[in-house]
């Protein structure tokens, strides 16, 4: 683990340079200890998938003396004291109706659209971080046989609830925004809440299911087409 | 409960505060006033905390008419401001009766002004803030016939901002910039381009960023994971033109970073029009420190009357 300079305020600590789960436990071990005893004088704590963001008052920290504190931390935190991330099913539905781009993405890779929609369901995606936009939960890894890459030209306007991937990284779009990643399906499942404990429904550590559902049970729990 | 009745809301007026801090973790932008020292100071006119609720005016065209007594203080951009068709100065608190109209005429230099009000613009916190993001649907912009709640009935000495602390608005501003992030990705020949050749403020500048034009700067790393983006980050895209991300930016980004320009300097990046010229200058860690802390001990200092000598 090492430091760079963020800001006159704030370090970034890099555990790796490449995304993997064995990385991302380092880095959610020290994510969750920090949230859990919080250090005086910290003002963020983010976490992305091989880093740890640390925005701090300047007048109680410096720099060079946090990372000397985090480091001894860090050493102290086993991987296994790492909560283990909730395991969450996202009910989604998957057709064309609401997957803009699941018959383009099936043609890509020369599958039919069930073949796309059981290897997407089949995996266990693990939540990397939340960032982008409030309950944005960027996840992976995508079966390699329908990783797809972002479109070209993002869309202006994409549903709430937008089931998609980019590469090998899916996600769920929490509201209706621009975006370029291609969709999958959709999902009646608030991504985000301010009526709910902690706001976000996933949080980074998770482990994520999709389960494919009905039209009917999608219109059912409030799903729109 | 009464408040300041809105004639007429301007292009973009928004109430703002010190920002919505500590929720970057679920993806919440700080948010918080664009030119966190002269929003500081509108709140300090009138001897309150600096981040009281307050509204943020985008370049002005604003009209209100108070429907309570209580005692204004205006700062930021340069513009006419007129209390009953009266020219008063900004940078000053400004006491109203029932009836009085404030009019903001559109701002000559700078781009954003802020208007506090005594004890405040009454609003409800969500996660901590009244910060107004209206990408994240926290609060909503000012509309005609809003009324603005405020107290009333309250008062307050007329106090004004010495005038080497008011900041101006020139057409170059120098940024000081802390390397940082994947500054070594970045050669000692795109480093002496980003700091020795001048920018301009584009079209494309608002709460989230300032995107810069000039001469386009390469970065020789490898390809990025997305990381945490601090305040003043400064993105070199593809295309080799600078982003400086300010209040409502991104949480994580996959951009290569060369370092980030400092607090105080952000402030003055947030009232530079299109068109401003921009130089960058590094500048070393001890310094931007100090800088910042005596900024930091200016906008923490206790409020209320000076003492007399």
């Amino acid at each position: 683990m090492y430091y760079k300079v963020a800001a006159v305020d704030a370090i970034i600590l890099y555990f790796g340079d490449e995304i993997s789960e064995e990385i991302s436990d380092r880095v959610l071990a020290l994510y969750h200890a920090l949230k859990a005893a919080p250090i005086e004088g910290l003002i963020e704590i983010i976490p992305s998938y091989t880093t740890l963001y640390l925005q701090f008052d300047l007048r109680v920290h410096t720099h060079e003396i946090l990372f000397a504190q985090i480091r001894a931390l860090g050493t102290e935190i086993e991987s296994s004291s790492l909560p283990k991330g909730r395991e969450i099913t996202i009910p989604a539905y998957f057709d064309p109706s609401v997957g803009l781009d699941l018959e383009r993405v099936a043609a890509l890779h020369s599958l039919s659209i069930d073949e796309v929609v059981r290897l997407y369901t089949q995996r266990t995606y693990r939540v990397y971080t939340i960032g982008f936009a409030p309950g944005y939960a960027y996840m992976g890894s995508v079966d390699a046989r329908i990783a797809t890459p972002r479109l070209a030209t993002p869309r202006a306007q994409i549903p709430r609830g937008s089931v998609a991937i980019a590469h090998t990284q899916c996600a769920v779009y929490p509201e209706a925004s621009p975006g370029g990643w291609n969709i999958l399906g959709r999902t009646a499942t608030r991504m985000f809440d301010r009526g709910l404990e902690g706001f976000s429904y996933l949080r980074a550590g998770d482990r994520v299911r999709f389960e494919a559902i009905s039209r009917e049970q999608f219109l059912a729990q409030g799903g729109r087409i | 409960m009464s408040g300041l009745r809105v004639h007429q809301a301007g292009l973009l007026t928004q109430i703002e505060d010190g920002g919505r801090i500590g929720y970057g973790d679920i993806g919440i932008t700080q948010s918080g006033a664009a030119d966190r020292y002269s929003a500081a100071w509108a709140n300090r006119l009138l001897l309150q905390p600096v981040d009281t609720p307050l509204l943020e005016i985008l370049l002005g065209g604003v009209s209100l008419v108070s429907e309570a007594d209580t005692v204004v203080a205006l700062t930021g951009a340069e513009g006419a401001v007129k209390i009953n068709g009266r020219e008063v100065a900004l940078w000053r608190a400004h006491p109203l009766s029932k009836g009085d109209r404030i009019e903001i005429g559109i701002a000559k230099r700078g781009l954003r002004l802020y208007l506090a009000v005594k004890s405040g613009f009454a609003c409800q916190p969500e996660l901590g803030s009244c910060a107004t993001t209206l990408k994240e649907g926290f609060g909503r912009s000012v509309e005609q016939g809003d009324l603005l709640l405020c107290g009333t009935g309250l008062s307050s000495p007329v106090c004004s901002t010495l005038g080497h602390l008011i900041p101006d608005y020139p057409d170059m501003i120098t940024l000081r910039v802390l390397l940082g992030y994947q500054a070594e990705g970045f050669d000692g020949e795109q480093r002496a381009r980003f700091f020795s050749t001048p920018y301009h403020v584009t079209q494309a500048t608002d709460r989230m960023g300032c995107r810069l034009q000039g001469a386009a700067v390469t970065y020789g790393g490898g390809e990025l994971i997305s990381e945490p983006i601090a305040y003043g980050s400064i993105q070199i895209p593809a295309d080799g033109q600078p982003i400086v991300l300010l209040n409502e930016r991104q949480t994580i980004g996959g951009y290569p970073k060369i370092g980030s320009v400092i607090p105080m300097d952000c402030y003055r990046l947030a009232q530079a029009r299109p068109g401003t010229r921009i130089v960058f200058k590094e500048t070393g860690l001890e310094e931007a420190r100090s800088v910042t802390q005596e900024l930091l001990e200016f906008i923490d200092a206790p409020y209320g009357l000076p003492s007399p000598p």
